[in-house]
C-alpha cells in the first residue's frame, strides 16, 4: 500500500512537473516569436530613420528570450543575421513558418537600398506579425489541450498502479 | 613613412586584406614578397568581374594572376558596406565607399536608374580600391607657398587624378594645424578621404566628415570660426558659390581639383569663376617625376590670370 502510495505521489509529480514544463516552453516559444518580431521592426524604423549599419542596429535592441537563446549575444559578436539564427537553432523553437521567414529575411537583409529595404522589412514584420497572432490565438487551445493529455495519462497510469 | 603612419598604413592595409577572397589575398602576399617596401609603394588595388585584377605600385600596374567573380565582388561590396548597402546607397550613387581610414573604394557596375537619373550600381564590375598614405613632408612646398602669402589668401592644389593631391592636401592640413603656430583647420572630408587616422593623431583639424562640399564649408565657417578650411576636389557650381561666400568672410580657402596643367584648370567654368574672383593667390600643380618623386609648379593669381588673357587678347587683337 505504502509502496502504491508512493508511486501515486510520484506520477502526479510528474505530471505537474511536465504540465509547468509544457507551459514554460510554450511561453518562451511565443516570447521568442515577439522577440523576433520586435527585432525585425526595430530593424526596419533604425534603416528608415538612422540608416545606422546593422551592427549598430544589432547592439541597441535588447529582448531578455533572445538574449537567453543566444541569438543576440551570437548578432553582437558580429556574425550575421543567418549565421546567429544557425548558431541558436538548438535553442530557437519557433514554428516551421516563422524560421523560414526568418531565414528569408536575414537572406535579404543588408544587401539592397534603403528604400527597398524598408519594403522588405515591412513585409516580413507582417508575415512574423500574423504568425504570432495565431500563435497567440492558438496558445489557450494547445495549453488547455497539454493539460488536460497530462492529467489523463496520469489518471491512467493511477487507476492502472491502484 | 613615419613608424606611426606606417604602423597605421599597415593595419589599414589588412583590414581591406581581409575583406578581399583568399585567392586574391594569396597573389597580393605573393608580388608582396617580389616587391621590397611594398606597403609604401602600393596606391591601389583594383579587381574586376570576369578579368584580371591589379595593383598600382609607384604608378605602375602590376597585374594579378586572380580573376574574381561577379559574386565575389558583390560579396567584398557588403562586407565593405558592413554588411548593410543601404547605410551607403548615398555614397554608392556617387560611386563610391568610404572605408575609413581614408581609404575609398570606387564602385562601377551596371547603373540602376530612375527618370534618367542614376540611383545606385547594380551587378558590380569593377572595384577600386585607393589606399591612402600619409606622406610627412609632401605638403611642404605648398604650406611654404601658403605661408609666404600670410595664410591670408587660397591655395588651389592640382594634379591629374591620382598623382596625389589627396597626400598633399592631407599633408597640409595637418602641418597647419599642428606645431607652434597650429591654426584652426577645419577640413570638408566629403568622401572620407581626407581624415585618414594619420590626421587624428596630434593635430587639432576639425573634421566635418560626409558633408556635401557646399553644406560642410558653409557650416564650418558658421559654427567653427576656421583660419583655415581644407576641401578637396572642388568642382561643381554649388561648391564655386560655396567657396565664393567664404572667401567673403575672410577665411582662405585650401582645396584641390584635377587639372595637369593651368590651361586644363582654367577651362573648367566653376574654376575659372574662383581665379577670376581672387579666391585663390597661388596654384601648386603637382607630377610625378624620376623615381616617383613629387615635384611641383607653383603660380601665383597674377601670372595666371595674365596668361589666361593672353589668348583673349590676341583673338581681340
Amino acid at each position: 500500500m505504502l509502496l502504491k502510495s508512493f508511486g501515486v505521489i510520484v506520477l502526479l509529480g510528474m505530471t505537474l512537473y511536465l504540465c509547468i514544463s509544457f507551459s514554460v516552453f510554450e511561453r518562451r516559444r511565443m516570447a521568442q516569436s515577439e522577440g523576433f518580431l520586435l527585432l525585425v521592426r526595430h530593424i526596419k524604423a533604425q534603416i528608415a530613420c538612422f540608416r545606422l549599419p546593422l551592427g549598430e542596429i544589432f547592439h541597441t535592441f535588447a529582448h531578455a528570450e533572445l538574449e537567453r537563446c543566444g541569438f543576440l549575444p551570437t548578432l553582437r559578436e558580429g556574425r550575421d543575421f543567418a549565421a546567429a539564427l544557425q548558431a541558436a537553432a538548438p535553442a530557437i523553437w519557433l514554428s516551421a513558418e516563422e524560421s523560414g521567414l526568418l531565414r528569408a529575411f536575414a537572406g535579404e537583409l543588408g544587401r539592397s537600398y534603403r528604400e527597398e529595404q524598408v519594403a522588405c522589412c515591412e513585409y516580413y514584420a507582417g508575415e512574423l506579425e500574423q504568425a504570432y497572432a495565431q500563435r497567440r490565438r492558438d496558445h489557450p487551445t494547445r495549453a488547455k489541450l497539454y493539460r488536460s493529455l497530462f492529467v489523463t495519462g496520469a489518471l491512467m497510469l493511477i487507476i492502472i498502479l491502484v | 613613412m613615419g613608424q606611426e603612419a606606417r604602423e597605421v598604413f599597415s593595419a589599414l592595409l589588412h583590414s581591406i586584406l581581409a575583406v578581399c577572397p583568399t585567392k586574391l589575398c594569396s597573389e597580393i602576399r605573393r608580388v608582396a614578397e617580389a616587391y621590397p617596401r611594398f606597403e609604401a609603394r602600393l596606391s591601389e588595388l583594383r579587381v574586376r568581374a570576369g578579368r584580371l585584377a591589379s595593383l598600382t605600385l609607384d604608378g605602375r600596374n602590376v597585374p594579378l594572376q586572380v580573376c574574381l567573380s561577379a559574386e565575389e565582388l558583390a560579396g567584398m561590396v557588403r562586407t565593405f558596406c558592413q554588411g548593410s548597402v543601404y547605410a551607403y546607397s548615398e555614397s554608392l550613387r556617387e560611386g563610391y565607399i568610404s572605408f575609413g581610414g581614408g581609404c575609398r573604394v570606387g564602385v562601377a557596375g551596371r547603373a540602376i536608374t530612375e527618370d534618367g537619373v542614376p540611383v545606385g550600381v547594380g551587378e558590380v564590375t569593377s572595384l577600386s580600391i585607393r589606399i591612402p598614405h600619409h606622406v610627412p613632408g609632401a605638403g611642404n612646398t605648398a604650406v611654404s607657398v601658403f605661408r609666404a602669402m600670410g595664410c591670408r589668401h587660397g591655395l588651389l592644389v592640382y594634379s591629374a587624378p591620382g598623382v596625389g593631391k589627396t597626400t598633399v592636401l592631407r599633408d597640409m592640413a595637418v602641418q597647419l594645424s599642428s606645431g607652434a603656430s597650429a591654426r584652426r583647420v577645419a577640413v570638408i572630408d566629403s568622401r572620407g578621404e581626407l581624415d585618414g587616422d594619420c590626421i587624428g593623431r596630434g593635430c587639432l583639424a576639425d573634421v566635418l566628415l560626409g558633408y556635401p562640399k557646399a553644406e560642410g564649408i558653409e557650416i564650418a565657417t558658421r559654427t567653427l570660426s576656421p583660419e583655415v578650411v581644407v576641401c578637396d576636389e572642388i568642382g561643381g557650381y554649388e561648391d564655386a558659390e560655396s567657396v565664393l561666400a567664404l572667401q567673403h568672410c575672410g577665411v582662405p580657402l585650401i582645396a584641390s581639383a584635377h587639372a595637369d596643367t593651368t590651361a586644363g584648370l582654367l577651362a573648367r567654368s566653376p574654376i575659372r569663376l574662383l581665379v577670376d574672383s581672387g579666391v585663390f593667390g597661388a596654384f601648386v600643380g603637382i607630377f610625378r617625376g624620376a623615381g616617383n618623386r613629387y615635384t611641383y609648379r607653383v603660380d601665383y593669381h597674377e601670372s595666371i590670370i595674365a596668361a589666361a588673357d593672353q589668348p583673349r587678347l590676341s583673338a581681340g587683337g
